[in-house]
This record gives structure tokens, C-alpha cells and sequence, in this order.
């Protein structure tokens, strides 16, 4: 039986062509989307407004630092803060520069005058390059300004100026996404949990209920059949997709292919018995899928691909500890970036693979359970009746 | 008109009648937003979790490891004695920062020979290592200040000049519409705005297909505009509900107006006709028009300029998007309304592209749906009178 549901899944993904589209078709797509749209990885060409009150040599050439920063884009010059805060709101800028009057005088006469920067917080990934590059930019002109101060009030060298201006350094090394590309930090979740998805959509409206309470004996068989056909496709399609990814958008990747593999197939085998399962439990088409959208969809955001676990609410910390994708995202990332070993990602692949056979026995069982309680079987919509009226 | 009235009449009425258009259209909105909403509940990343190797073992040192300790974003859970102890912390994800203090740093900075401190962050999630990133500089910064300041006036300064020295400018930091740059704010409603996509397409799809023969029998037109009228009065009491819960539960500052809002929502959702018709014609089967309808939610929320901005794409794929899908001129524009208070003299183009679109795809949309559906009944017709 079990090859007889995986020969019959076959033929149906030959003749039903949207499994094909939504299994291979759309996610290679997406792969083509993803790579072409963060091809730029970093964000450039911020378009920022400076209002100079001063209009000294000294604060020109502070703005122009910013305008020579390929992170910003002078764009306006506005003459109020009010006219600023209405090209932050219409979205023409992203960020302003105010200098004050006398800026120069005060520093030179050590008034500590204060330069401000306003941020447009809406945008966030915007706002933390700008804000990361606007600091930079601007702490290293402070530190120039307080040597200059130094050597010529003090008679200091300039090398005693600059230790005491720069008394410690605070220098950051980036592991694993130097860059901080966005591609490489995003691309790869968005397009497993993607896969995942695709997966899902076609796994929960595979089983026909017909055979499936006709053959009894060989139920087993017949989930069992799905779930391997979905867990080969899946796999396949995963592999397809992340190969495409690194070969044609040069997202690095560092891990081996094998890894990728094992755990792909980990997580295909427990979202196929999962899906089956309710492919099983509930006759109508529609409920099905749209029960498998709404548990499998939203995974990406849930497993802390990217905003993190430790951020969210307990409640959904601990769902997430149990959901096959939380084992399978963050590793899977953790290959691209860090080159994890099989090994390491070991324990999550027995966990995916315990997850899909407690499952598929859960699925036996209700089966069993159902047809205890109801002896003349599962008339043709009980379960979802009043719901299959409905849609 | 009276068609048109006919029609909606209809069309309204088996929204109730039919559970799954009511959950569609009631209860999906609602649901989602609460759910996803609870995802990004907490405004700050806490607890991220580092180490720190303090090979100096000086009172300075001590000092900069005492700021990381008392620090609310900061979790100090290990102080590895070794520098490969550090990178294997790293490296095996237990934390995602680590502060190496070097040794002589405090006898250094004290002789006037500049130190420094260096900070190895795992860069495989940037939101959690911009924000340890943008912390600890923060910190260092404050306690450099210090130091500089008594080094100054260890030359013999007064405190006063001392401080004013070290603080040659201060840089002051504004940050309006969102000073608390919350994944919160700079998410959800684009993801509202997702929902309402994929539950207006779902509900028309549904529609289209069902009733295909009432639909395009005649006045198709008339009878698209009804159904797509009787939808969207459907969502719009959960599309409130789910503002109500945005403002009170989530808190998100929304301060734009709603009318403006509103505008964009009806011409995004009369945009979402064309290619709902489209997909109904090439499918003609609700599953299977679900299956590709669930299949957009991902592309089309990260092409809206959500995610990435729209001015960092490149033009031809930017071109491509605005040509095929309209989400791209209603997601990130309706969180930028709402959020910021963009005035209805900026969307404008934002409109006049969704109207573009409307007049570009539904002829189209109309045209596949006649044929497909009045192949489709001439071929159960033909079926029929040969059984």
C-alpha cells in the first residue's frame, strides 16, 4: 500500500499542475525575487536633510563627510526644523543633521555645543544603518576636533592628544556576516520557510478519504506512502532552491550540502505526517488547507528567524520549542553563516524525525479511536460538516 | 445599478450564509492580528546573552565588566578565561557577544597610551547584533568620556574645562513617529495589510468560483464590482476591530489619518480584483486557487517595500513588481499614513497607480473569467447532454 499512495501522489504531480507550480515552480521564483531584490545586501544612499545654522568651514565639512559617506545622501537643505520634520513625514528623507548657530566659536571656545541628529524611527531597518553611520561619522570628527583642541591648548603632541581622545577604542568584529548583508541574514529563512509552506499547502489535501476508510488494514501504508512522496519532494525542492541560491546570488555559505540534506529531510518527514494527519482528520478540502496555512505559514516569524525567541512572550517561546521549524530555521542559517557540522545539528534531526513518527502513530490511533466511537465510520463529511457547508 | 444592487444584495447575504466566508471575513482579520501582534509584543530585545574575558583583572576593567552586568539588555552568562573559550562560545551560539578586556588595559589608558576593548558579535541575526552592537557602544562611549575627562586633567585642567574638552560637541539623538524603533511598530500594520490581501482574495476567490455561472452569465462587470463591494463591507468591521486592538493592546502610535487610509484600502482591494479573477480563471477550483492565492502572501509582503525599502531595489525589478502586483503601493504607504501622519497629497501617486492597475488588470481579469468559466459550463453543458 505504501508504494502503491506514493505511485498514486507521483501521478498526481504530474497531472495536477499547480503541485508542480507550488512545490518547484514558485519557489524557484522566490529564490530568483529574493536574490535580485537584496542583491544590494546593505542599505545606501540614505537621503538625509541638514539644516546648517552655523555655515563655517568647520561644520561644511562635517556635512560633507555625510555626503561623502556612501550610507547617506544629502538631499535637502531645508531652512527649519519644521520644514525637516515635513520631509521626514512625506518620506523624502530619512534622517536630518541640525547644526547649531556658532558651532564653530563654541567648540573653539569650549562651549560644548551639542550637534542633533533625528531619525525617522518608522523604518527600522533604514534608521539603525543611518543611525549606526551617522554616530560613526560623527564621533570620529568629535575625537578630530578634541586633538585639535588638545595640541593647541595644551601644547600636547598629537599622538598624546589622540591617546587621551581616544583613551580606549571600542572595536567591533562582526562574525559570520561582516557585511551585515541583509541578504545573507534574510534570504535563506524566507525561502525554507517558504518551501515549508509550499509543502504544507499540498500535503493536507492528499489523502482521499475514500481509500483511506475502505482499506483499513493498510491505512498505515496509505499515510505512510504521502508522507514519504512529501518528504522526497519536499527535500528535493529544498535542495533545488538553497543550491540555486548559492550558485546564482553568491549567498555564502560555509556548511556542507550533506547537512543541508539530513535536516531538510527531517523537517519535510514531520510537516508531511503533520499535514497528513490532518488530511486525515478532516475530509474537507478547504479546512484542511486553510488549517494548514494558518499553522504552517506564520512559522517563519514565530521561530525567531528573526526577531528573536528570547524577545516574545513565554507562551510563545514554548510553542516554538516544540515546532519543527524552530529545529530546522535557525540551523539551517547557522550552516549558511557559521558552516555548522552535521553534528551539530544532529539532536534537532532526531527530534524532526521523532516529531513525524509520533505523528504518523497519533494518526493511526484516532483513526482506530474514531472508529470505536462511530462503528459505521466516518460518514462522508462528519467531521467538518458543519464547516464544510459553510465554505 | 439595480444589477449592481442585485447583486451585492446577494452576494452580502452568503457571506452568512456560507461559516467559512464569515470566518473569512470576520474572525481571519482579528485572529491574525492578535497572533502575530503577540509576536512582537515585547518592544526590546532583553536579555542578550554574552561573555566576557577580562584578561586585565584591573579596577578599570572590573569597572567596564560591572556596566555590562547591571545593563537590562545585557545577559553576562559566561566569563570564558581564554580567547578560543570565547570564539567556541560564539561559535556554538551560547551567547552572541563577547567583551575581551586585553591585558595592561588599565596601565595603558592610565600612561596615556590609547587601549582598547573589542567586542566579537555573532552577525548571523543582525537584529539581535545591531542591537548588542548599538548597547555596548553606548556604554563604552560613556565610560571613555570619564576616563578622558580624568586623563585631562591630569595635566593639570580644572574638572570644569576638563569635561568641556572631552566634550569638544555633544551629539544629540531625536528619534520621531517611533523613538522606540519597535519591530512592533515598523511591522504589524504592514502585515494587517497582508491580511486584508489574503483574506479579500480568499473571500473573492471563493466567490468568483462558486457562483461562476451566476457571475458570468451577464453584466460580469457589475457582478465582479458587487461581490468585491459585498467582501470588503464584509472585512471592514474586523479591519476596525483590528485598529482598536493595534491602538490599545499593541499600543502603536497611530496618530495618521484613518480616512486617508481608508481611501488607499478600497482602491488596493478594487486593485486585488483583476488578478483574483485572473487566478479563478486559470484555476477554476477553490483549492487550487487557494493553494496559489496562500502561495503570494510571502513574495508580495516582501516585494511591498516592508521589509526591504522599495528605493533599494533595483529599478527594473521595482518596475516588474508595480506592473504585476499591487501591494507594493498600499503596505509600507498605509504604515507610513498611519504611524508618521503622511498627508493625502503624497499618496496620491500611490492612488493614482492602484487606480492604473484596476483599469490595466481587471478588463483583463473580466475577459479570462468570461472565457474560462463559459467554456467551462458549455463543457458541463456538452457532458451533460451526452450522459
Amino acid at each position: 500500500m505504501l508504494i502503491k499512495s506514493f505511485k498514486e501522489e507521483f501521478k498526481s504531480l504530474v497531472t495536477n499542475k499547480m503541485n508542480l507550480l507550488v512545490l518547484f515552480v514558485l519557489p524557484f521564483l522566490v529564490v530568483i525575487l529574493l536574490g535580485v531584490q537584496l542583491s544590494k545586501g546593505v542599505i545606501t544612499n540614505i537621503s538625509i536633510a541638514v539644516i546648517n545654522y552655523d555655515d563655517s568651514t568647520f561644520s561644511r565639512q562635517l556635512v560633507e563627510k555625510f555626503n561623502q559617506n556612501e550610507a547617506f545622501n544629502v538631499a535637502y537643505y531645508p531652512d527649519s526644523e519644521k520644514e525637516l520634520e515635513e520631509l521626514m513625514k512625506n518620506s523624502k528623507v530619512k534622517a536630518g543633521l541640525i547644526i547649531p548657530k556658532n558651532f564653530y566659536n563654541d567648540v573653539a571656545t569650549l562651549k560644548s555645543p551639542t550637534v542633533l541628529m533625528i531619525y525617522d524611527g518608522s523604518n527600522m531597518s533604514i534608521t539603525s544603518t543611518a543611525k549606526a553611520k551617522a554616530t560613526e561619522i560623527l564621533l570620529t570628527y568629535k575625537a578630530g576636533a578634541t586633538i585639535q583642541q588638545l595640541t593647541t591648548r595644551l601644547n600636547m603632541s598629537y599622538k598624546e592628544a589622540y591617546n587621551i581622545a581616544q583613551a580606549f577604542q571600542f572595536n567591533n568584529r562582526m562574525m559570520y556576516n561582516p557585511s551585515k548583508s541583509f541578504e545573507n541574514f534574510l534570504s535563506p529563512v524566507l525561502l525554507i520557510g517558504y518551501i515549508q509552506a509550499a509543502i504544507a499547502l499540498v500535503a493536507t489535501v492528499s489523502v482521499n478519504q475514500n481509500i483511506f476508510y475502505e482499506e483499513r488494514m493498510k491505512r498505515l501504508g496509505y499515510s505512510s506512502g504521502k508522507v514519504l512522496f512529501y518528504t522526497l519532494c519536499g527535500s528535493l525542492s529544498f535542495m533545488i532552491c538553497i543550491m540555486m541560491q548559492i550558485a546564482l546570488f553568491h549567498v555564502p555559505f560555509k556548511g556542507s550540502l550533506i547537512s543541508v540534506l539530513i535536516l531538510s529531510i527531517g523537517l519535510c518527514f514531520s510537516v508531511a505526517s503533520f499535514c497528513v494527519l490532518i488530511s486525515s482528520l478532516i475530509k474537507n478540502k478547504m479546512v484542511c488547507l486553510v488549517g494548514g496555512a494558518v499553522i504552517f505559514i506564520p512559522n517563519s516569524v514565530m521561530a525567531g528567524t528573526t526577531w528573536p525567541l528570547i524577545s516574545m512572550p513565554v507562551g510563545y517561546q514554548s510553542f516554538a520549542r516544540y515546532m519543527p521549524f524552530a529545529h530546522y530555521a535557525n540551523n539551517i542559517r547557522d550552516i549558511y553563516l557559521k558552516g555548522l557540522s552535521l553534528g551539530q545539528v544532529m539532536n534537532d534531526f532526531i527530534y524532526l524525525l521523532v516529531f513525524g513518527t509520533i505523528v504518523l502513530i497519533f494518526n493511526e490511533l484516532v483513526m482506530i479511536i474514531a472508529e470505536c466511537i462511530d462503528s459505521e465510520g466516518v460518514a462522508d463529511d462528519d467531521l467538518p460538516r458543519s464547516i464544510q457547508k459553510g465554505i | 445599478m439595480m444589477i449592481y444592487l442585485e447583486a451585492f444584495k446577494r452576494e452580502f447575504s452568503s457571506i452568512f450564509k456560507y461559516k467559512g466566508m464569515m470566518i473569512l471575513l470576520f474572525i481571519g482579520p482579528i485572529f491574525l492580528t492578535l497572533f502575530f501582534g503577540g509576536v512582537y509584543y515585547n518592544d526590546y530585545v532583553k536579555d542578550i546573552p554574552i561573555a566576557i574575558l577580562d584578561e586585565d583583572m584591573s579596577s578599570l576593567s572590573n569597572l567596564v565588566g560591572n556596566y555590562f552586568l547591571t545593563n537590562e539588555r545585557f545577559e553576562v552568562a559566561n566569563y570564558p578565561s581564554t580567547r578560543d573559550e570565547l570564539q567556541k562560545l560564539i561559535d556554538d551560539g551560547e551567547v552572541q557577544m563577547g567583551i575581551c578586556i586585553p591585558r595592561g588595559f588599565e596601565s595603558k589608558v592610565n600612561t596615556y597610551q590609547s587601549s582598547q576593548i573589542l567586542a566579537i558579535t555573532d552577525g548571523s541575526n543582525i537584529v539581535m547584533a545591531n542591537n548588542a552592537i548599538a548597547q555596548a557602544t553606548l556604554i563604552t562611549q560613556s565610560i571613555s568620556a570619564g576616563i578622558e575627562m580624568k586623563l585631562i586633567q591630569g595635566k593639570g585642567v580644572s574638572p570644569q574645562i576638563a569635561q568641556n574638552m572631552a566634550l569638544v560637541f555633544n551629539v544629540g539623538e531625536r528619534i520621531i513617529f517611533d523613538s522606540k524603533m519597535t519591530y512592533m511598530n515598523y511591522l504589524i500594520i504592514c502585515f494587517l495589510a497582508v491580511f486584508i490581501q489574503q483574506l479579500m482574495l480568499s473571500a473573492m476567490g471563493s466567490t468568483f468560483i462558486r457562483d461562476n455561472e451566476y457571475i458570468s452569465s451577464c453584466n460580469v462587470v457589475q457582478k465582479v464590482l458587487a461581490t468585491l463591494s459585498a467582501c470588503f463591507v464584509g472585512i471592514l468591521p474586523a479591519v476596525v476591530i483590528c485598529m482598536f486592538i493595534l491602538l490599545n493592546l499593541f499600543h502603536v502610535p497611530m496618530i495618521g489619518n484613518i480616512w486617508t487610509a481608508m481611501v488607499l484600502t478600497a482602491f488596493f482591494v478594487v486593485a486585488l480584483t483583476g488578478p483574483s479573477l485572473l487566478i479563478a480563471s486559470m484555476t477554476k477550483d477553490r483549492v487550487k486557487y487557494s493553494q496559489f492565492s496562500f502561495m503570494l502572501s510571502l513574495p508580495t509582503f516582501v516585494s511591498s517595500g516592508s521589509v526591504w525599502p522599495v528605493d533599494q531595489m533595483p529599478k527594473m525589478l521595482e518596475i516588474v513588481i508595480r506592473a504585476f502586483w499591487p501591494v507594493i503601493n498600499y503596505a509600507k504607504v498605509v504604515q507610513e499614513v498611519l504611524i508618521k501622519g503622511m498627508g493625502f497629497k503624497t499618496v496620491v501617486p500611490n492612488i493614482l497607480q492602484l487606480g492604473l492597475f484596476s483599469i490595466i488588470w481587471l478588463p483583463i481579469g473580466v475577459i479570462c473569467y468570461k472565457k474560462a468559466f463559459k467554456e467551462n459550463s458549455m463543457q458541463t453543458k456538452l457532458a451533460n447532454a451526452d450522459c
